[in-house]
């Protein structure tokens, strides 16, 4: 599992439930800000195209980083080791790849088509609703998954703060990312991920500096660690060499398939400005990562010296550490924090859920399009809701189902869109058949595996071998049927050209 | 395109590999050199443009990312694993010292540099928008006429 199952320690407090109340009140301050500007389906879907090269970086790490930064990551880093920290290096060296590949052909092909979701550049680079329709149809379920468990973790956490039950709290959750992402799209939501993207990077500065006085700095844990535990530390953990690159490629190259990160490329305002994306993203993403680092090392030698005792769950790592070490006031700005990285995650994909049912699916049916706004308000609506049905059914289901997200993703749209729209020699028939193989590889894999039907052998991630076959067969079959692919438009030509 | 396809070919190599009783040393190996190949050859792919070269420093940036990702993971694999009395680097053993600040950090200090300050010769300039903006507008009113 990826976040947060089980129920967080209480986190009540005046200090906590104080900057709980400031950060839900100024979210909605700047939900409702954003909403009165949402006036069509434009600004609903792409933000009305008018983002700077700050807001763009701050709201695609928000975006990216889900709850399992602050929760999950630090206790994975606590039970395997170093190993864990290859889903997190990748961070280094994917946005400038997702900006070289991607970021100026999206936005400019957007420009030149009034494109707003993923599948619509799919559709236009190889002129196939087809394609558009089977790219939607692969969001859609690695999106009901992916929305299940993160707002499971939001109802946890306003549990945890509010003492609500966890049902009552998966509901209040919901509501509350809810009532922007209705009424004010993405719009409201990129406004709000900014605001949300520098609470998580603030928070995670201020708790890393904290881990390592808790700790005696780097050296003194280092040292704790390695006379009790030298595997901890060896590069690969406890995971294995194989392994931990697998998360290393998966998590790398796995960037130039999430949509609801991608299509923010389609929000900037000026083409020429996303020359400051990669320093921006990166920088927060980078500052942002180090609170994992931190609290995963410190906590494990705190453990190791007696001074905690051993973990019954490795997700209650960072809360433990808040609430053992550090002041109320930093608690509540961290637990803001994890609220605000659920939150901007939860809106993209509402968003992106949305668009993939008013917009691609009608493309692919070839059915009119109507008032994409209003239905996409609706669709946003009953999305929500049935994420909140999923996160209630706690247990096997929602784990089984929070499998399908990063690497659906990821397995399904990296080739025909990373490497499509920047090689003429791509078809449609290589485009649909490497959807194909990514859907049905990750679906069937990850099913054989959870059930325990068959087990891969140590080192092969369903999610890595997807993504390989599915760039494997682009690239092949792309070759195989070249002669018979029809020209691309003269439009996406000058595009891709450029 | 060839790099594409080699990277892709040794990783999925690598994960072949882990199936066979006996081949799980060379995993690992395959998979880390394809996933060097892979990455720079993307980020080449995405630079390359009509009738231009990639400017210098692009170059330099990402054989550097290369040997970053080479040099680090291979360092990995390669070197002793530490002792409770190991020298530490920058607060961590040696193996782990060069995945995390040389994989994790160092790339973030010169690659988002590289993008920026290469932007007008290796991504887009004011010149070549303004140009692509009327040829679309062209294509438009060709079009509409039609």
């Amino acid at each position: 599992m990826i976040l947060q199952s089980a129920p967080f320690p209480p986190l009540r407090g005046p200090a906590i439930l104080l900057v709980a109340a400031l950060y839900a009140l100024v979210t909605a301050v700047i939900g409702v800000w954003a909403s009165r500007r949402t006036r069509s389906a434009g600004d609903f879907f792409a933000a009305g195209r008018r983002l700077g090269p700050f807001a763009l970086g701050l709201a695609a790490m928000a975006s990216t980083l889900s709850g399992f930064t602050f929760i999950g990551g630090p206790g994975l880093l606590y039970s395997v080791g170093l190993g864990a920290l290859l889903i997190f290096l990748p961070a280094s060296i994917s946005n400038c790849l997702s900006a070289w590949v991607l970021a100026k052909r999206l936005r400019l092909l957007g420009e030149a088509r009034g494109l707003v979701t993923i599948p619509d550049a799919i559709g236009a680079r190889y002129r196939s609703p087809t394609a558009q329709g089977l790219a939607a149809v692969a969001i859609l379920i690695a999106i009901v998954g992916y929305l299940g468990t993160n707002l499971l973790a939001l109802g946890l956490l306003i549990d945890a703060l509010f003492g609500t039950g966890r049902a009552m709290g998966i509901w209040i959750g919901a509501a509350a990312v809810l009532a922007y992402s209705v009424a004010g799209g993405i719009l409201a939501g990129v406004y709000t991920d900014v605001f949300q993207g520098a609470v998580m990077a603030a928070a995670s500065s201020l708790v890393f500096l904290a881990a390592l006085r808790v700790g005696g700095g780097l050296d003194s844990m280092s040292a704790t660690i390695l006379a009790q535990e030298p595997g901890f530390l060896a590069p690969w953990g406890s995971l294995g060499p194989l392994t931990a690159l697998s998360f290393f490629f998966v998590f790398g190259a796995g960037v130039l398939g999430q949509p609801h990160v991608l299509h923010k490329f389609y929000m900037v305002k000026d083409p020429l400005r996303l020359r400051w994306y990669p320093l921006v993203m990166t920088g927060a993403m980078v500052v942002t990562l180090l609170l994992l680092f931190g609290v995963g090392i410190a906590v494990k030698a705190q453990v190791l010296r007696g001074v905690l005792p051993a973990l019954a769950h490795p997700d209650d790592a960072t809360p433990l550490f808040l609430l053992r070490f550090a002041s109320p006031l930093l608690a509540g700005i961290l637990f803001a924090g994890v609220a605000a990285a659920i939150m901007s995650t939860v809106n993209s994909f509402l968003n992106v859920a949305a668009a993939a049912i008013v917009h691609d699916l009608p493309r692919a049916f070839r059915a009119p399009p109507g008032d994409e706004l209003y239905r996409g308000r609706l669709a946003t609506l009953a999305i929500g809701i049935a994420g909140a049905v999923v996160a209630q059914l706690s247990g096997t289901l929602v784990a089984f189902l929070g499998i399908f997200g990063w690497g659906l993703f990821a397995a399904t749209l990296v080739p025909a869109l990373a490497i499509g729209l920047n090689w003429s020699g791509g078809t449609r028939a290589g485009a649909i058949a490497s959807i194909g193989v990514g859907l049905g590889v990750t679906l069937a894999g990850e099913t054989l595996a959870f059930f325990g039907v068959f087990s891969f052998p140590r080192g092969v991630t369903v999610s890595g071998l997807a993504l390989v076959l599915a760039l494997l067969t682009y690239l092949l079959v792309s070759r195989a049927t070249r002669r018979a692919a029809p020209a691309l438009d003269a439009d996406v030509r000058l595009v891709m050209e450029l | 395109m060839p790099g594409i396809l080699l990277g892709a070919l040794a990783i999925a190599l690598a994960y072949g590999a882990a199936f066979l009783p006996g081949a799980t040393t060379v995993a690992p190996w395959l998979m880390m050199v394809g996933i060097a190949l892979l990455v720079c050859s993307l980020c080449l792919l995405g630079t390359r443009r009509r009738g231009g070269a990639r400017p210098l420093a692009l170059l330099i940036g990402l054989a550097l990312l290369a040997l970053v990702l080479l040099g680090g993971f291979g360092a990995a694999l390669v070197l002793p694993p530490e002792g409770a009395a190991a020298p530490l680097l920058l607060g961590l053993p040696r193996r782990a010292a060069l995945l995390v600040y040389g994989i994790g950090l160092l790339p973030a200090l010169f690659l988002p540099l590289i993008y920026a300050f290469s932007f007008d010769a290796a991504v887009l300039s004011q010149a070549e928008l303004r140009e692509l903006r009327s040829q679309l507008a062209d294509l438009a009113r060709e079009r509409t006429l039609e």
